[in-house]
Parts: structure tokens; sequence; C-alpha cells
């Protein structure tokens, strides 16, 4: 029973993480066209700087997560701008390219946290909340969930309230004929990619205090968010953030009861099949290829 | 009896109705000209007949099986075959590969015995029925130009001769006049009536009036996805109702 | 395949055979495993034919020496029966895998067979017994004929050079036969091969099922010269590897990938060599590589050639 709750809470706090992993990702597709394959690298890039700053270097940690995002996002904004930009009539050489940018942030890191054993990031927050006799809900993980999903709640707002969200949307949607209303779609890639790897850049920030960084984090990051991105829905944000909590709880319970590596093996094959019967996901709308 | 029939077909994607409860049939070795304003849905006619489309409602009956839905390598199989609109070619490959493709069916082949280098008589025929094909259309003299580098006329000639060679009974043709000058049109017309020669039956959707009026001996008209007149085209030029269609519909 | 080409390939063969033994002992096993790569590249250029890149060719790599390491170790089988085998496995399970994956197209193909690929991965690792998990199997047995001793490379190398020269003559031939020319219109135009009667499905399954039969051969050979098959040696990493050699080297001829695996393993092993670049740094050059390779030479490496070729020739002119 124990065991149970404690899956849940942890449930709840993985799937905040998914959450941002995903969002990035569709955000970046839906909007573009593209696969971001270096997704999961501007996650570790996140972790890593926070791990530079504020382990290294004494910036406090409140700070060195802004810092994270932005560098995130100035990366993703590099990426738009000189290989997603000229690919565009060919998405898969955007993929490609995103896959040369995978290998030089892995060795970025390398180089940046030199050999030795995977880096560590003391939480600044490192009281552990007790509730009832046996739950113990680390307060570093709640203050993540907070922020995570504060974070996809002001996602939200800009996409629904604001005029600029409405037309990422559109662009989205149909990309001619946003064009021919006038939406300027270079800004509504940069836009898009650079809220995309923001959202990755602070999923990663917050990772850091949490688990081992090395360069080759961003591996389990990409599997998920395509886990969760096609059985959500590949347009479909609130399909993505969905899924993200239910394939958490999935993972997280096999995990427990049996073994990662059999939930990850199952969670791929639960994409496979979703992509089989309905690709375009859960609550998807169909993208037009 | 009809050698292709088209029953109450209708057709909708989503809210949209492409196809409204149309129905026309085709009598073997005629020139059928399919003809409306843009929009008319004469393209996703053609798309739901090869099996692109299913259509929602309705059958299609070629040679007295109903063939809707079916898949469009199957179709093609059964002697129905397509042209595309816009030139469609393999641009990368010659003039006499495109052509070597179309006879797929007709003239087989074999995995086994081609990496054995078992399969030589096959190849002779169907190199043989490949330059008949493009004697035919007058391109054998080009068999081994790039398919690309094909002025207009001859690469539509070309994409008939890559439909002929799959030995079809009905041809359906899809704008094949799109961007032709005179000369070239009335080149391609006399093709026509060639292939009307060899006993092939003809569906034409043309926007071209002049290829239209010299090549069919009956006219099926469409608009906003109904079926609006059938006729002679005699009839159909002084239909007032077409006229209205062409002039109002905006074409 | 003309004459002029035939002695080029007879010409390479026999410079392979009569250099290596002068080579340095770590450059023998390089030059091995750059003959095996060689089938890899040009058996995942046949899967690609089809117009549809798939993430799987390495793991199906995998599946092959899998195979052939179980059979010979577990079972018995002498390499001469193991390694065919291990063809057939992985022509087995891609033919399977058809079902599903071909439902999917493009973005959606490639997704869908890079979670297939890593799936069958993380069962090698989770499923120790009979995978070995995460340490694999090792005292994979060497191949035996006579007192030949094939644990040397000189051997060995004669070996994979007869195994990849008639997998790539087979290979060749399909592709210049006509089943070679569907493949390309199914390329090219899908539509329009259907509307005479390509069954698209088919064709592309048999481009991925043949190109997976080759690949398996090649990675039966890898591990009986390695001793030792782990899970790693056939990720995602290895995967972008063989795109990188595809993509760099071109893939609209039989040869463009040829091209690029042989020049991408000469600059990587030079790049070694110099000591000027830390090897930590290696897959930043290759990302970067890669990154100029699409950006700038979009036709790879046989592309330039084509284009230096017909400079040359209106220079003649």
């Amino acid at each position: 029973m124990e065991l149970f709750l404690q899956s849940i809470v942890n449930s709840i706090i993985q799937g905040g993480f998914f959450a941002l992993w995903a969002v990035g990702l569709v955000l970046i597709f839906g909007v573009m066209g593209v696969v971001n394959f270096a997704h999961g690298e501007l996650v570790m890039v996140g972790a890593y700087t926070v791990w530079l700053l504020h382990s290294q270097n004494d910036v406090p940690f409140l700070l060195a997560v802004p810092i994270a995002i932005i560098i995130a996002m100035m990366i993703g904004l590099l990426m738009e701008r000189f290989l997603f930009r000229p690919n565009r009539t060919d998405p898969l050489a955007g993929l490609i390219c995103s896959i040369g940018v995978l290998f030089i942030l892995q060795v970025v890191a390398h180089e940046v946290g030199g050999t030795g054993p995977a880096k560590q990031v003391a939480p600044p927050f490192s009281e552990i909340i007790v509730i009832g006799d046996f739950l113990r809900i680390p307060s570093q993980r709640l203050f993540s969930l907070a922020v995570a999903l504060s974070a996809l709640g002001v996602l939200w707002y800009f996409l629904t309230q604001s005029k600029l969200g409405w037309a990422l949307r559109a662009v989205a949607l149909d990309r001619e004929a946003s064009a021919l209303q006038g939406i300027n779609i270079n800004r509504i890639s940069m836009i898009a990619i650079g809220v995309g790897a923001g959202m990755a850049g602070l999923a990663g920030a917050l990772m850091a205090p949490l688990q081992n960084l090395t360069p080759h984090m961003g591996h389990n990051v990409i599997i998920t968010a395509f886990i969760v991105t096609i059985v959500g829905g590949v347009g479909s944000l609130s399909g993505a953030v969905a899924a993200a909590f239910i394939y958490a709880a999935f993972h997280t319970f096999v995990t427990t009861y049996f073994n990662g590596t059999i939930a990850t093996i199952l969670g791929l094959l639960i994409m496979v099949v979703v992509l089989i019967i309905k690709p375009t996901g859960i609550m998807g709308v169909k993208v037009s290829e | 009896m009809a050698l292709l029939e088209v029953k109450n077909v209708t057709k909708q994607f989503g809210g949209l109705t492409a196809l409204n409860d149309v129905s026309f049939s085709v009598e073997k070795g005629e020139i059928r000209g399919l003809i409306g304003p843009n929009g008319a849905g004469k393209s996703t006619m053609f798309k739901n007949i090869g099996g692109f489309y299913k259509p929602t409602k309705g059958e299609i009956i070629y040679d007295g099986v109903n063939i809707a839905g079916t898949h469009p390598c199957k179709v093609s199989g059964m002697g129905l075959v397509r042209t595309f609109q816009e030139t469609t070619l393999f641009d990368e490959l010659s003039v006499f590969e495109n052509a070597l493709v179309g006879c797929h069916m007709t003239a087989k082949t074999n995995l086994f015995s081609a990496i054995l280098g078992l399969d030589g008589q096959q190849q002779i025929e169907a190199k043989e029925k490949t330059m008949g094909v493009l004697e035919f259309m007058g391109l054998a003299d080009r068999k081994d130009q790039l398919a690309s580098e094909l002025p207009l006329g001859s690469q539509r000639a070309l994409a008939m001769a890559v439909a002929l060679n799959a030995d079809p009974k009905v041809l359906l043709m899809d704008e094949p006049f799109a961007g032709m000058n005179p000369e070239e049109t009335n080149h391609m017309m006399d093709l026509t009536l060639k292939l009307q020669d060899r006993g092939i039956t003809i569906v034409l959707v043309e926007h071209d009036m002049k290829a239209v009026m010299g090549l069919c001996g009956y006219l099926t008209v469409l608009c906003f996805g109904s079926l609006l007149a059938e006729g002679t085209p005699d009839e159909i030029r002084n239909n007032d109702k077409v006229i209205q269609a062409y002039l109002g519909g905006g074409s | 395949m003309s004459i002029k080409n035939l002695i080029i390939c007879i010409a390479v063969i026999a410079g392979i055979v009569t250099l290596t033994p002068f080579l340095k002992f770590q450059y023998q096993d390089i030059m091995i495993f750059l003959v095996i790569n060689v089938l890899v590249v040009v058996s995942y250029r046949l899967v690609t034919l089809t117009g549809e890149w798939s993430l799987i060719h390495i793991v199906m790599m995998g599946v092959g020496a899998y195979a052939s390491a179980m059979l010979s170790k577990f079972a018995g089988f002498p390499f001469w029966v193991s390694m065919p085998l291990a063809g057939l496995t992985a022509a087995g399970i891609s033919a399977i895998l058809c079902f599903p994956l071909f439902r999917m197209t493009q973005f959606y193909f490639l997704i869908g067979s890079f979670a297939a690929g890593e799936a069958i991965r993380l069962c090698w690792i989770y499923f120790i017994n009979p995978f070995g998990g995460s340490s694999g199997i090792n005292n994979i047995p060497v191949p035996i004929l006579g007192d030949i001793d094939f644990y040397e490379p000189m051997p060995y190398l004669y070996l994979s050079l007869v195994v990849v020269t008639i997998s790539l003559v087979i290979l060749h031939r399909i592709e210049k036969s006509r089943v070679g020319l569907t493949l390309l219109a199914v390329h090219w135009k899908a539509p329009l091969a259907e509307s005479v009667g390509v069954d698209t499905w088919k064709y592309r399954s048999l481009a991925l099922i043949v190109g997976s039969f080759f690949v398996g051969i090649a990675g039966a050979l890898k591990v009986h010269y390695l001793g030792v098959v782990t899970p790693h040696q056939f990720g995602i990493g290895i995967m972008v590897f063989v795109l990188i050699w595809v993509i760099v080297g071109g893939y609209a001829t039989f040869i463009g990938p040829i091209i690029g695996v042989v020049v991408l393993t000469v600059f990587d092993q030079g790049l070694r060599a110099s000591g000027v670049v830390d090897p930590a740094i290696q897959p930043a050059i290759y990302g970067a590589v890669l990154i100029a390779s699409i950006l700038f030479m979009p036709e790879g490496l046989e592309g330039l050639g084509k284009r230096f070729r017909s400079m040359a020739k209106s220079n003649n002119t």
C-alpha cells in the first residue's frame, strides 16, 4: 500500500517532467514540421548549465535556472536559423542536421564536464516532506513539479489567450494559409523553437539536482518524448500533456513492480501500436503531410 | 453492357461533399469526355475510380465487378489505368526505363531468376514490348534520354506510353492537353485517336475545348460535385445549364 | 557491368589483398571492419531505395550477429551454416516487422523503425538468458575450415572479402534487374508505379527484407571476428554512422555509399593517427561533417564526382 501511494506521487512528479519534455518537441514539430532529434540534448544542456553555474561556481540555483533556459533557447534559435530554415522544404534533412547537433552537444558536455563519474548537483531544497508514516516527498521534487506545472500553465495561457499564441497555432494548422494571411513564418518558427527549447532547458535545469548528469542523459529524454508525443497526438499539446502523466504512471508502476527496462520496452511497443492504429494519437489532429 | 459504370457515387471529406450521387456509364471503345468548371470534382472522380479514394457511397462497376475501394495497384491489374494531372514521370530514369516500368504486370519478372541471370528470355520480351510502345508513341529515337529532359509534348506522350505498356482496357486521362500549344495539341489528339483504334476505351478529363469537342463522342458534365448534363458535343455546346455553369461558376 | 568497372573492382580487391599484410595490426582490423561496413552501407541503400529512411538497419545487423553467435556457440552449428542462417533470421524478423512498419510513412516510419529497433535492443539487455544482457555473449567460435587460422586478420580478411564481394554482386544484379528498376520507380513516384500495377507495399517490404538479410550476414561476419556480441554495438549511435556514410557518400548510385564509408573511415583513422584531435571530439566532427554535407553537398561525394565529370566534359567540347 505504501509502495502504491509512493508510486502515485512519483508518477505525478515524473509526469511533470515528461510533459515538459514532450511539449517542447510537439511545439517544434507542430509549427515547423521538423523533428528535433537533439531535443534530449537541449535538456542535457539545461542540466549541465545548472551544474556548471551552481555546483562549480556558486551561482544561486534560482539564478542558474533562468540562465539555463536562455542558453537552451539560444541553441534552439541558432538551429532554427541555420539548420531548419534552409531545409524547410525537406524536413528529413533538418532532422538529420539535428542529429549532427546531438553529437556536437554531447561532445561539448563531455569536454565541459571532463571525464570521470556522472556529475551531481546538491539539491538547494533538501528537506523531505513526510506525510503520514511513510510518504516521503523530497521538497526539491515538489519544487520541480510546481515549477513544471506553472510553466505548462503559462504556456497554455500564452497559446490560448495571446495573439502570438494564436498565430503559432494557426501556423501549426496550415502554414500556407497563415503565410497568406500575413503571418511572418520565420518569426513564428523562431518563437516556436525558442519556447520549445526553453521548455527543454527548464526541464534540464530542474532535473539537475535530482539525478546523475552524463552527456548521454538526453537519450532517455528523446525516447520518452517520442513515446509521449506519438501516444498523445503529434499535433496536440493537450494530448501530449495528458499522455505524459499517463505514461509516467505506467512507467513508474511497471518499474517499481517489475523492471525499468521492461517498462521502456513496453512503452516503445505501445508507441508502435499507436503508430499502426492511429498515427495521430489519442487526441491528435491530422497534421498535413 | 457498359464497360465502366459509376453508380450513385458520393464522396465526402469530413463536412465537404466532393461528389454527390453521380452516375454515368461508359461504353466499350468510346472516348468519353468528363468536363466541368474548376472544382467540379472531375479529378476526384478519377481518384475514386482508380482506387486512390474509396467512395463514401455508391458503386463503381468495371467489367461486371464492383471495384469501389479496391487498391490502385489491383485496379490497374484489372486493366484500368490512370494518367496523372501534370506530367508525372520517373524523372531520373530514361525514356526507355520509364516505359519499361509500365509492363510491370504484363511482362512479369522474378527476383531469383533475375539474380541468377536466368530471365534472359523474359527480358527480351519485355524489351520488345516496350520498344513497340515507344515506337507507337513516336519516342523510340529518344529512348536513352532522361525523361526530365524531354519537351512537354514528348513528356505527355511518354506518360501515355507508360500507361499503354500496362495493356489497359480503359485509360483515364487527366488533363493531358494542359499547357500545350496548338501543334502539340493536334499531335496529342492524333495519338489519342490511335489509342482508340487499338481498342482502348478512354475517359478524358480536360479543359481544352478543342480537344474535348474533337475527340469525344459523348460528354458527361459535372458541376460542384453533381452530374449536370450528358450528351453529344453538339448537345452540350448548346445546353443552357452547361453554359451557365461555365460562365457563372468561373472556370 | 562494363569491362572498365569490372577491372576497377578487381583492381581494388587486389589492392586490398596485397596492401593489408603490410599494415600495422590495428589497421588490419580496421580494414576488415571497413569491408564489412561496405556491405552494411550498400544493403542500407537498398532499403532507402524505396524512399523510406529506416533506423532499424543496424539492429538487424545485431539480430544476425546474435543469431550466428547463439547458433554457433550454444547449438554447435559451424560458422558456414550459422552465417546464412543469421541472414535469414534478420530477414525473417524484418518480414514480420513489415506488417506494422509499412503502415507508416515518412516521419512516422522513421520513429516507428527507431522504436522497434530500440525495443529489440532493450530485449537483448533485459533477457540475460539467452542474450547475456548488457555484457552480451563472448567466446564466439571462430570459423573452421581445414587448418586455416581465422583468428588471424589476413585469413579473416579473405573470408570477409569473399562474402562481401558475392553479396555486392547479388545486390548489384538486383539493382540492375527489373526488380531494381521497379524499386527505383517506387522511390521516384510511388503513385505512378501503382497506376501500372506495382504493389508498393510488396516492393518496400522486399527492399527491407533483402537489405536486412545482407546486413544480418554482415553482423555475423563482424562478431565472429570480434569474438563478442553486445547490445551496445548496435545502438542508435552506430546507426547514425551508417546514415552519415550514406548521406556524405551519396545514395543516388550503387557506389555512392561505398565512397562515403571508405572516405569517412580513412578520414576518421587519419584524424586519430595524426593526434591533432582528441578522440573524444570525434563524434562532434562527425556531427559537423553531417551538417555540412546536408547544407552544402546534398548529393553527396558522388554528386561532386558527377559535377566534376560533366565540367570536364564541357571543358573538352
